[in-house]
């Protein structure tokens, strides 16, 4: 067995056995929050980083994900699974009926276009107060407590979402994987590559760059239905314009097409930050001053910048 | 009727400062073809000038801070272009745009610790006096945001299309190679251009302040529905941009006259999308 594997699997069993030897519940909900941010920086790859489309809309799914799910359950007493999974079919087709006249648009039309839906979102989330509670939704209900083979499990717990959202993000990283290496996924990078020549060859870009939009939607969209009920309150703010630049900051400072990208982004970005808390105010300049770094001295980000120091690190840097 | 011609003229003049803002935007758009959204944070340092003037010299010298704006408007924006969208020349479009939004947020983020994140109010002499004309009233300070944003839009439309710096500005935005071919320098060209950009900008800036709040994140919504406003004109065209910026002031007024002032907003991004679905290369094609 190589060395580069051993180190892999100890990273992992690492992660897995983190809440056993993190005992505070505030860090266990930090590694949490983290989680979900590296699967919304996952989804948005398939949309930036495989397709090659600037998408400033991405939190609006993850907030219309969130929002659809958590009304089913407060105001129509949905129980929560069939919640969760009507909210993530509503936003697919939400998804589906803006980004099939949407990804027509081409360039920084799209951009721009994307940009317009984040924040005419949010505004419709926070101003639609009899469905959505205007500046924030709760009373969302929170996971219930099972018998499993005799003991009481605690649903709701900081450690049963870490393992929930660990889980949520190996599958979702899992799937990318499979779409990626399919034929599919050929298919998203020739339009990445160059759109024009994909449309020559026969290919209908516009709908591949609407299955990629779409799924990429869908899994913010799932990942915001857990969040609202991890939560148990939302505000429109989680779909706004900012969280979407936050995420395509992550993607382009992380890296993309890597799962290290995916994983730096996210703990440079939102982890360390939040950490260094007598820093809010600076918060802003440190995120322009890295992005402009980082776009200038490592256009494939850090993941990518690491890779190419050596031929060997693109094995260590999966 | 006569409410219809107030708004009307409440559209114009909220146009004509998204006009300008939407000039500085479509040079830089045509010269490098990126969205420059932080002239957003340069807007709001225009803002901040206005406020530190007539705070240290009283209110009588609120038009004299158009002079130290213009000044500091082309400091950053020699600076912003040498430092942050020289070194991405040859990346592709998109390291420009999200270049620019970093750029936004350092500035963004550099006001608010530099002046303190609270919003406050300029005390404009022209804010208190109010002309009346027939059945439409508006301040002083209104109509001069009016006229000194056309006198700007017009100064600029002259150097672009009637003067030799101009020519090379156009020459470059069609084509970038060829003009270098002929002795245009890239380099100076995008300076240059920037230049006009920031300045404009900075105005805008000081012209809007005493009508709003200032604060270090005041340009984000002018220069989004900017951003609009160029996609509505064509990006990269000058009247394009002029027109573009007076028909979405006044499609704002109406919309929240006549049908919700709640959704105002929501009617520039609505007819925003509306037009990119039906027009996708704007009023004026390049």
């Amino acid at each position: 067995m190589q060395l580069r594997y051993i180190i892999f699997l100890l990273i992992g069993l690492g992660i897995i056995l983190l809440p056993v030897f993190v005992q505070s519940n505030y860090w266990i909900f930090m590694f949490t929050m983290v989680g979900i941010y590296m699967i919304l920086v996952s989804s948005l790859d398939l949309i930036y980083g495989q397709t090659g489309l600037v998408s400033l809309a991405h939190a609006a799914f993850f907030g219309i994900g969130a929002y659809s799910s958590a009304i089913l359950q407060v105001k129509l007493g949905f129980p929560i699974i069939p919640a969760l999974i009507c909210g993530t079919v509503i936003t697919a087709c939400i998804a589906a009926a803006i980004g099939w006249p949407m990804l027509r648009i081409r360039g920084p039309y799209f951009v721009l276009g994307t940009l317009a839906i984040g924040i005419a979102i949010s505004i419709i989330i926070h101003n639609w107060d009899g469905l959505t509670g205007g500046v924030s939704l709760s009373g969302i209900p929170m996971f219930p407590v099972i018998e499993l083979f005799g003991y009481s499990v605690d649903l709701a717990s900081k450690r049963f979402f870490f393992y929930l959202i660990l889980a949520v993000l190996i599958l979702t990283n899992f799937l990318i994987r499979r779409i990626v290496n399919s034929r599919t996924g050929r298919i998203f990078a020739s339009i990445r590559e160059n759109a024009d020549l994909a449309e020559a060859l026969g290919i209908n870009v516009s709908r591949y760059k609407l299955i990629s939009f779409v799924t990429a939607s869908t899994i913010a969209a799932f990942v915001g239905g857990i969040y609202a009920n991890y939560m148990g309150a939302i505000e429109p703010e989680i779909a706004g314009s900012h969280m979407s630049f936050n995420l395509l900051v992550m993607i382009v400072v992380g890296g993309t097409r890597t799962i290290t990208g995916v994983i730096i982004g996210p703990l440079l970005l939102w982890f360390v930050p939040e950490f260094l808390e007598a820093a809010q105010t600076y918060r802003p300049l440190f995120f322009g001053l890295i992005l402009i770094v980082v776009i200038i001295f490592m256009p494939t980000g850090i993941a990518g910048k690491l890779r190419s120091l050596h031929p060997r690190m693109v094995k260590w840097i999966p | 009727m006569s409410e219809f011609l107030q708004y009307t003229v409440n559209g114009l003049i909220a146009g004509s400062s998204y006009g300008l803002l939407a000039l500085a935007m479509t040079l830089i758009y045509g010269i490098l073809s990126v969205p420059n959204f932080a002239l957003g944070g340069i807007y709001a340092l225009g803002a901040f000038i206005a406020f530190y003037v007539v705070q240290w010299l009283g209110p009588a010298y609120y038009l004299f801070s158009i002079v130290p704006a213009v000044l500091i408007g082309m400091v950053i924006g020699i600076v912003t272009e040498r430092f942050v969208f020289r070194p991405l020349y040859d990346a592709p479009h998109a390291a420009g745009f999200i270049a620019a939004l970093g750029l936004y947020s350092i500035l963004e983020g550099g006001w608010a610790v530099l002046f303190d994140p609270t919003w406050r109010k300029i005390a404009s002499p022209y804010n208190d006096i109010v002309l009346q004309a027939g059945p439409v009233s508006l301040t002083l300070q209104r109509f001069i945001i009016f006229v000194v944003c056309l006198l700007f839009a017009l100064a600029t439309y002259y150097l672009i299309y009637r003067t030799l710096t101009g020519k090379k500005i156009r020459a470059a935005s069609e084509n970038k190679s060829v003009a270098q071919l002929l002795g245009i320098s890239p380099t100076s060209t995008t300076t240059m251009t920037f230049i006009i950009g920031c300045v404009l900008v900075t105005i805008a800036g000081v012209l809007d302040s005493p009508a709003a709040f200032v604060g270090a994140s005041m340009g984000l919504t002018p220069i989004t529905k900017a951003f609009i406003v160029v996609a509505l004109g064509g990006l990269g065209s000058v009247p394009g941009a002029i027109v573009g910026g007076l028909i979405l002031g006044l499609g704002e007024n109406y919309g929240a006259a006549y049908i919700s002032s709640m959704y105002k907003d929501i009617f520039s991004y609505g007819i925003f999308i509306v037009v990119l679905l039906a027009l996708p290369n704007g009023l004026y094609r390049r």
